[in-house]
């Protein structure tokens, strides 16, 4: 089972100014007599990952008994590397709305596109011909004209035909292969009511977009994510009781739910630490004289409370396997690289 | 003698380097910096293409090693795709071969992850909820304001033909 949250190796000290105790110690040769060597049955015994929370764009989870180091590369892959589909290059056939053809491009390039990443290939180069394995291609053509009778109203909306360009305007130029690949479905925009630009009668938009393979490293467009975070346990260690008068102002310290008042074996009430998750680490309760000494703040170091949320691309629960596979796919390249080096240093030799 | 130097050359990664910008070629995926312990006891590694993402998880990966005096990296420049990869061993053992455990214990670190993670998805053992609908939550708060009528409902009702 995990180690106690009450180890003082595994907190990291949350003091009124400053923070302690950050950098974990564990090291072979830190402690005598201890062996702190890399262990894969200790580390599986000791592990703990558990998903709290799923929505249909967002998966909270744990993460106990890894090193910052690792958590951190996870989350630096979610966010940088695993790819998605974006429109990289739009053919501008015509553009008479008051966006200029470099924003509204912009925007075109910031839409999360429903498209299996996995079914794509990256393009070769950025002058490479496209290809249905790498290049996905839509087209936007809206023109804004006046609706008949009409006359005295205000709204746009009543005023005229498509006055607002949407995302869902986009149309998919149809390819039955890329179809087949994508298990049936059309690419699409994840989200189709993003306002891209208002027309007025008269004007035009008539844009031919390519959308490629890429990830967010070369643009934040490509990023599968809209956030990947993690923070660390909360702990909250009571040394003493509190005084009975003190009792509600401790309590507002902390977020509402974290400190709970219950009634001990004798009757008396006394502050116990509820939920400790739900806090902020705010140090309000480290400000005051009568809780001083009484109350120990601190993190868990090797406890992450990640929370993730797609841009639609993937599901959410399915980005953190995407992110451990692309690492895994890190490693085997090194070791490759590896294998090459000295097999050239071997004939060279 | 002409031996040692050619494979000095190889392993030299400033003259790989430049090689590589000149035939316009990838560099390789790793190097061992000059300078280097002729035994590899303590030896800089050169990994292209990587950054602190594979860099900080190795290190602290070699670091768990007993048989590792000292093992640091870091990105020379932030604009170079490259990090540098310093590992000290204790008795002039290889750097090289603590390299390469190093890499299949953070292999077999991420798999136990990727397992354990696959198995809480599979237990169904968490909060299932729906996201939270902020166009209504929005306009549920305009309207307990009393904002409700004279908000313009422009972006209510979207006509996708």
């Amino acid at each position: 089972m995990s180690r106690s949250n009450d180890d003082p190796r595994r907190q990291v000290q949350v003091l009124p100014e400053r923070i302690g105790n950050v950098a974990d110690s564990e090291f072979p040769g830190h402690y005598p007599g201890e062996d702190h060597s890399w262990n894969l049955q200790k580390f599986k015994k000791n592990l703990i990952c558990s998903i709290q929370r799923l929505t249909p764009s967002t998966v909270e989870f744990d993460l106990v008994g890894v090193d910052a180091s690792i958590a951190n590369a996870l989350r630096r892959v979610m966010i940088a590397e695993i790819p998605t589909v974006a429109i990289e290059t739009v053919y501008v056939w015509n553009n008479t709305s008051i966006m200029q053809d470099e924003v509204l491009c912009h925007r075109l390039g910031l839409i999360p596109l429903k498209i299996d990443p996995r079914e794509l290939v990256y393009k070769k180069s950025a002058n490479s011909a496209p290809h249905d394995r790498d290049t996905v291609v839509f087209d936007l053509r809206v023109r804004c004209d006046k609706k008949d009778g009409s006359k005295g109203e205000t709204d746009p909306k009543k005023m005229y035909h498509d006055s607002n360009v949407y995302t869902g305007m986009l149309q998919w130029q149809v390819n039955e292969d890329q179809r087949k690949r994508m298990g049936g479905e059309a690419p699409r925009p994840v989200d189709p009511d993003i306002l891209l630009v208002k027309l007025r009668p008269g004007q035009m938009v008539d844009m031919h977009c390519f959308a490629n393979k890429g990830t967010g490293a070369d643009h934040a467009k490509f990023s599968p994510v809209a956030t990947a975070s993690y923070r660390l346990l909360p702990h909250i260690k009571l040394r003493g009781p509190i005084p009975e008068e003190h009792q509600e102002k401790f309590q507002k310290c902390f977020v509402p739910g974290v400190i709970a008042i219950k009634e001990d074996e004798y009757g008396s009430p006394q502050v116990v630490v509820e939920n400790p998750r739900k806090d902020t680490v705010s140090r309000e309760v480290l400000r005051h004289k009568e809780f001083e000494g009484l109350v120990e703040l601190s993190r868990i170091r090797d406890h992450f409370l990640y929370n993730v949320e797609s841009a639609g691309q993937y599901r959410p629960e399915e980005l953190i396997p995407e992110a451990i596979d692309i690492l895994l796919k890190k490693i085997s390249d090194v070791e490759v690289g590896l294998d090459k080096l000295f097999e050239d240093d071997a004939t060279a030799a | 003698m002409a031996d040692s130097t050619q494979q000095a050359a190889k392993l030299d990664n400033a003259g790989t380097l430049q090689a590589s910008v000149l035939a316009g070629i990838i560099p390789d995926k790793i190097t061992i910096l000059p300078g280097h312990e002729p035994d590899y006891s303590a030896c800089t590694f050169c990994l292209a293409q990587e950054d602190h993402t594979l860099g900080n998880a190795l290190r602290w990966m070699i670091m768990k090693d007993a048989d590792v005096e000292f093992c640091g990296y870091s990105a020379p420049h932030p604009s170079e795709p490259k990090i540098h990869l310093r590992i000290q061993m204790y008795e002039n053992l290889s750097a090289v071969d603590c390299l390469r455990k190093a890499l299949a214990n953070l292999r077999d670190l991420l798999t136990t992850v990727k397992d354990k993670y696959e198995l809480s998805l599979a237990s169904d053992d968490f909060v299932r909820e729906d996201d939270v609908d902020v166009a209504k939550l929005v306009k549920r708060t305009l309207a307990s304001r009393g904002f409700g009528d004279g908000v313009e409902a422009d972006e209510d009702e979207i006509m996708v033909d």
